[in-house]
């Protein structure tokens, strides 16, 4: 009873000074970053909104369709939170890892005499909170676009929200922080990076393997209007509502208000109550049986690296390249090998291009057969997709660079050449990485499709000036809002400049992709030469601001750290 | 050797260094003195080039600091009071890259390295890596970085901080056969004994003003009485604090 009392108030304690520190923080950026908040806000809301109005826009496009329409929207919905799902789970399992391994505070915390599970408890919410927020800009334009076309009514949301979406949270964070304690263990036996590298493969095989069930490719191929083959497809989707993930449950609870009745919404909301609590106790549990074993495998793991494959980097001899040069490329190369925050997410967006790549040769499209518009369509959504890749690796890789010199800068500070020579190279070597992944995206992608060669020229050629471009964006705001006291990159990408670097990225492959599309379709279509070449013009223009400025403003920032 | 003129340093509302002038010979070990936030380590950076000066000039062997860093660069080791290394990387890894930095080939690195890690006793642990390396570790590892490309000019903040004694003696040992080879060796320190030992010259800062410079014999007897470096240090410091008032700088 004693001992109850004092972990009680052990965690009262943690919760309070993290509520402080919480407290002292918001007033400090309330006071100082007001501009930031602002325009960190409104970029947020318009995220939510456009999101919102777009899924608003598609659903009734859909719906008028008929009943397939409504079958298609529930299905979408069933398939977005899935996709949230399995995102969340990703997330807290990439955050969980610096968040209850790698953190100086529980480092701080395990040599207090606190106990290890309040240490877990603190630092699982801090996780639940950090990794689901920037999910929920995809969740809430989902939920509240899909309940305006249902009709549901705000006590129907509030039912969601409380008995649906917190829940489903949680759930997804004790499923990884389970996954993590795991994942740690095994690394006692086997290194961290092989364990990751045999589950991708595992994934990407099983995802194969759906997409060859579910033969997607009978729906395209030839006659469009094959309903049998519409049903099977819509039917093989069925795994994305399969009945034991919390996706499906936040799905029934909010489908059909007017078909659902009361005691089936009841049912769902108990049973996402019920498995929270149990995940809590079982995560409690684990906790207090793992986490301080698997805390110590951390310790005591990474340290020896005599003899590695890597280390031979440094002494490799790159024929015409200058010592200084060769230094920089291999620390760079070498840390973020070393970084698992780094390597593990870059694995993970690999696993999803093969998984696009994957589903698409399996779609066998006959691309002369289809229409004009299915063509551009096409077209739009896979540069798209492929600009999109883009963005969202030079925001998350390309942006903290700089940042994650950290405190170390001053040895490059030290070091007999312009700090511009160090900007210059981390420019080189992620456009060296990024523009070769997505250029081999790009031709693959464009190869199953099976579009024209010249069109395929002329896709490569946006990529590059699109690479060039977002590469010099998020390389550039990322030396202007460096954060050199922030060790996690997740974070240091997340921030005020991240997200600043993430909306000017998007506007740009928005233009790109809308530029490339007029220019094919007025080339397909024999139009005017004097057009074609004033977008291109302006697409050479915005590259070349979007190029220059940044380099100039990040060169000028990094030449004047002062720390 | 260094050539330190009129400089100043302003942070906002605080004078961290003010109006402060040395001039320090080739081969000499000067030691600096000054009690915390005296703005010793705002001077040193702005003498390496990792700060920019308010006011005034740094010559580091006839080399502009803000006009020619990269010449001045070149000719200088710096050892600062928190070593901060890349901690995934070994110290092998680190040494190499701080060579390559330099425009040294990796035969010039391995040489330098194998005479600097048996006798900084390195050896058996320069292959891991430097998160897992102790305080004094590090401090090691910062010292062989800064003596790898044989700089002219050794610039260290508080050498002995975090080292062992055996391993403050070597260090104390290298210093002195650097500045007798020709090497300008210039330390900063709040530790008197370390000045005391090493030193041709030492120069006292509170609150960014220089209040001493001489030779340690040239302290000990201005009073004319019997009174050691530390008995001097802490008189000196304590007069300029009666009389500019508790209006000075922070801490750095």
């Amino acid at each position: 009873m004693g001992d109850r009392v004092i972990v009680s108030q052990q965690a009262q304690l943690l919760f309070r000074v993290k509520r402080q520190s919480l407290k002292g923080f918001l007033s400090g950026v309330f006071v100082k970053k007001r501009l930031e908040i602002f325009v960190s806000s409104l970029i947020v809301f318009g995220l939510i909104f456009g999101g919102y109005k777009l899924f608003v826009a598609g659903g009734n496009f859909l719906l008028r369709q008929g009943e397939l329409g409504g079958v298609f929207l529930d299905r979408l919905f069933y398939l977005g939170w899935s996709i949230i799902f399995y995102l969340l789970v990703l997330s807290n399992l990439v955050t969980g890892f610096s968040t209850f391994y790698r953190s100086p505070e529980v480092a701080f915390l395990m040599t207090l005499p606190v106990d290890n599970k309040q240490i877990f408890r603190i630092k699982f919410i801090e996780n639940l909170v950090y990794s689901s927020w920037a999910i929920l800009i995809l969740g809430i334009p989902l939920t509240l676009g899909y309940g305006a076309l249902q009709g549901l009514a705000v006590w129907q949301y509030a039912l969601v929200f409380i008995a649906g979406i917190l829940p489903f949270l949680f759930i997804a964070t004790v499923s990884a922080s389970l996954l993590l304690m795991l994942l740690v263990f095994l690394s006692r036996f086997f290194k961290m990076r092989t364990v990751f590298i045999f589950l991708g493969v595992i994934f990407t095989g099983i995802f194969y393997l759906y997409f060859s069930v579910s033969q997607q490719d009978t729906m395209l191929s030839g006659n469009m209007g094959n309903f049998r083959a519409l049903g099977r497809y819509l039917a093989n989707l069925s795994n994305t509502s399969f009945p034991f993930i919390p996706s499906f449950w936040l799905s029934r609870l909010f489908m059909g208000s007017e078909t659902l009745v009361l005691i089936e919404r009841l049912f769902f909301s108990a049973l996402f109550v019920t498995t929270a609590a149990m995940g809590w106790e079982l995560i409690n549990w684990a906790a207090d049986r793992f986490y301080f074993n698997t805390y110590q495998v951390m310790e005591g793991q990474g340290q020896k690296t005599k003899r590695t494959a890597l280390s031979k980097v440094f002494k490799f001899s790159w024929a015409g390249i200058r010592p200084p040069v060769k230094a920089l490329v291999s620390k760079d190369l070498v840390q973020f090998l070393r970084t698992p925050q780094q390597w593990v997410q870059f694995l993970l967006l690999g696993f999803f291009i093969a998984v696009y790549l994957i589903n698409l040769s399996r779609g066998h499209l006959h691309f002369d057969e289809l229409s004009s518009f299915w063509r551009t369509t096409i077209y739009i959504f896979n540069f798209g997709f492929t600009g999109f890749i883009l963005a969202a690796l030079t925001a998350r890789f390309v942006y903290p660079m700089i940042s994650m010199e950290g405190r170390s800068l001053w040895i490059l500070q030290m070091a007999p050449f312009s700090m511009k020579r160090v900007f210059v190279e981390k420019f080189w070597f992620a456009f060296f990485v990024l523009f070769t992944m997505t250029e081999v995206v790009a031709l693959i992608s464009n190869f199953f499709l099976g579009q024209r060669i010249e069109v395929s020229l002329l896709a490569s050629g946006f990529l590059l000036l699109t690479s060039l471009s977002l590469i010099s964006l998020s390389l550039g705001l990322g030396a202007v809002y460096a954060q050199f006291n922030e060790t996690n990159p997740m974070k240091i990408s997340s921030g005020y400049g991240g997200i600043i670097t993430v909306v000017l990225s998007l506007i740009y492959v928005a233009f790109s992709v809308t530029s490339l599309v007029l220019v094919i379709n007025l080339y397909q279509n024999h139009g005017s030469g004097l057009v074609i070449g004033l977008i291109v013009g302006f697409v050479l223009v915005l590259t070349a601001l979007y190029t220059w400025l940044p380099l100039k403003w990040g060169v000028r920032a990094i030449s004047t750290y002062e720390r | 050797m260094i050539k330190v003129e009129n400089l100043s340093k302003q942070f906002a509302t605080t004078l961290a260094v003010n109006k402060l002038d040395l001039h320090i010979e080739k081969g000499e070990l000067f030691s600096f003195l000054g009690p915390n936030g005296a703005g010793k380590t705002t001077t040193i950076k702005m003498m390496v080039g990792l700060m920019t000066p308010t006011e005034g000039t740094i010559h580091m062997g006839g080399f502009n600091v803000e006009k020619e860093p990269q010449k001045a660069k070149f000719i200088t080791g710096y050892v600062p009071d928190a070593a901060f290394l890349y901690q995934h990387l070994s110290g092998l890894e680190l040494l190499m890259m701080v060579g390559q930095l330099y425009s040294m080939d990796n035969k010039a690195i391995q040489n330098e390295l194998n005479g600097l890690s048996e006798r900084l006793f390195m050896k058996e642990w320069i292959g891991d890596r430097i998160s897992g390396y102790s305080q004094g570790m590090k401090q090691r590892l910062a010292f062989a970085s800064a003596f790898l490309h044989s700089p002219e000019i050794l610039i260290i903040d508080e050498p002995m901080v975090g080292l062992d004694p055996k391993t403050a003696r070597i260090i104390k040992d290298m210093l002195k056969e650097r500045s007798q080879s020709g090497v300008t060796v210039f330390i900063s320190t709040h530790n008197l004994n370390v000045a005391e030992e090493l030193s041709d010259r030492i120069a006292i800062i509170n609150r960014g003003k220089l209040l001493g410079l001489g030779t340690v014999d040239s302290f000990e007897s201005v009073s004319g009485e019997q009174e050691n470096l530390e008995e001097r240090f802490l008189r000196i410091v304590e007069e300029e604090e009666l009389t500019e008032g508790h209006s000075g700088i922070e801490d750095e």
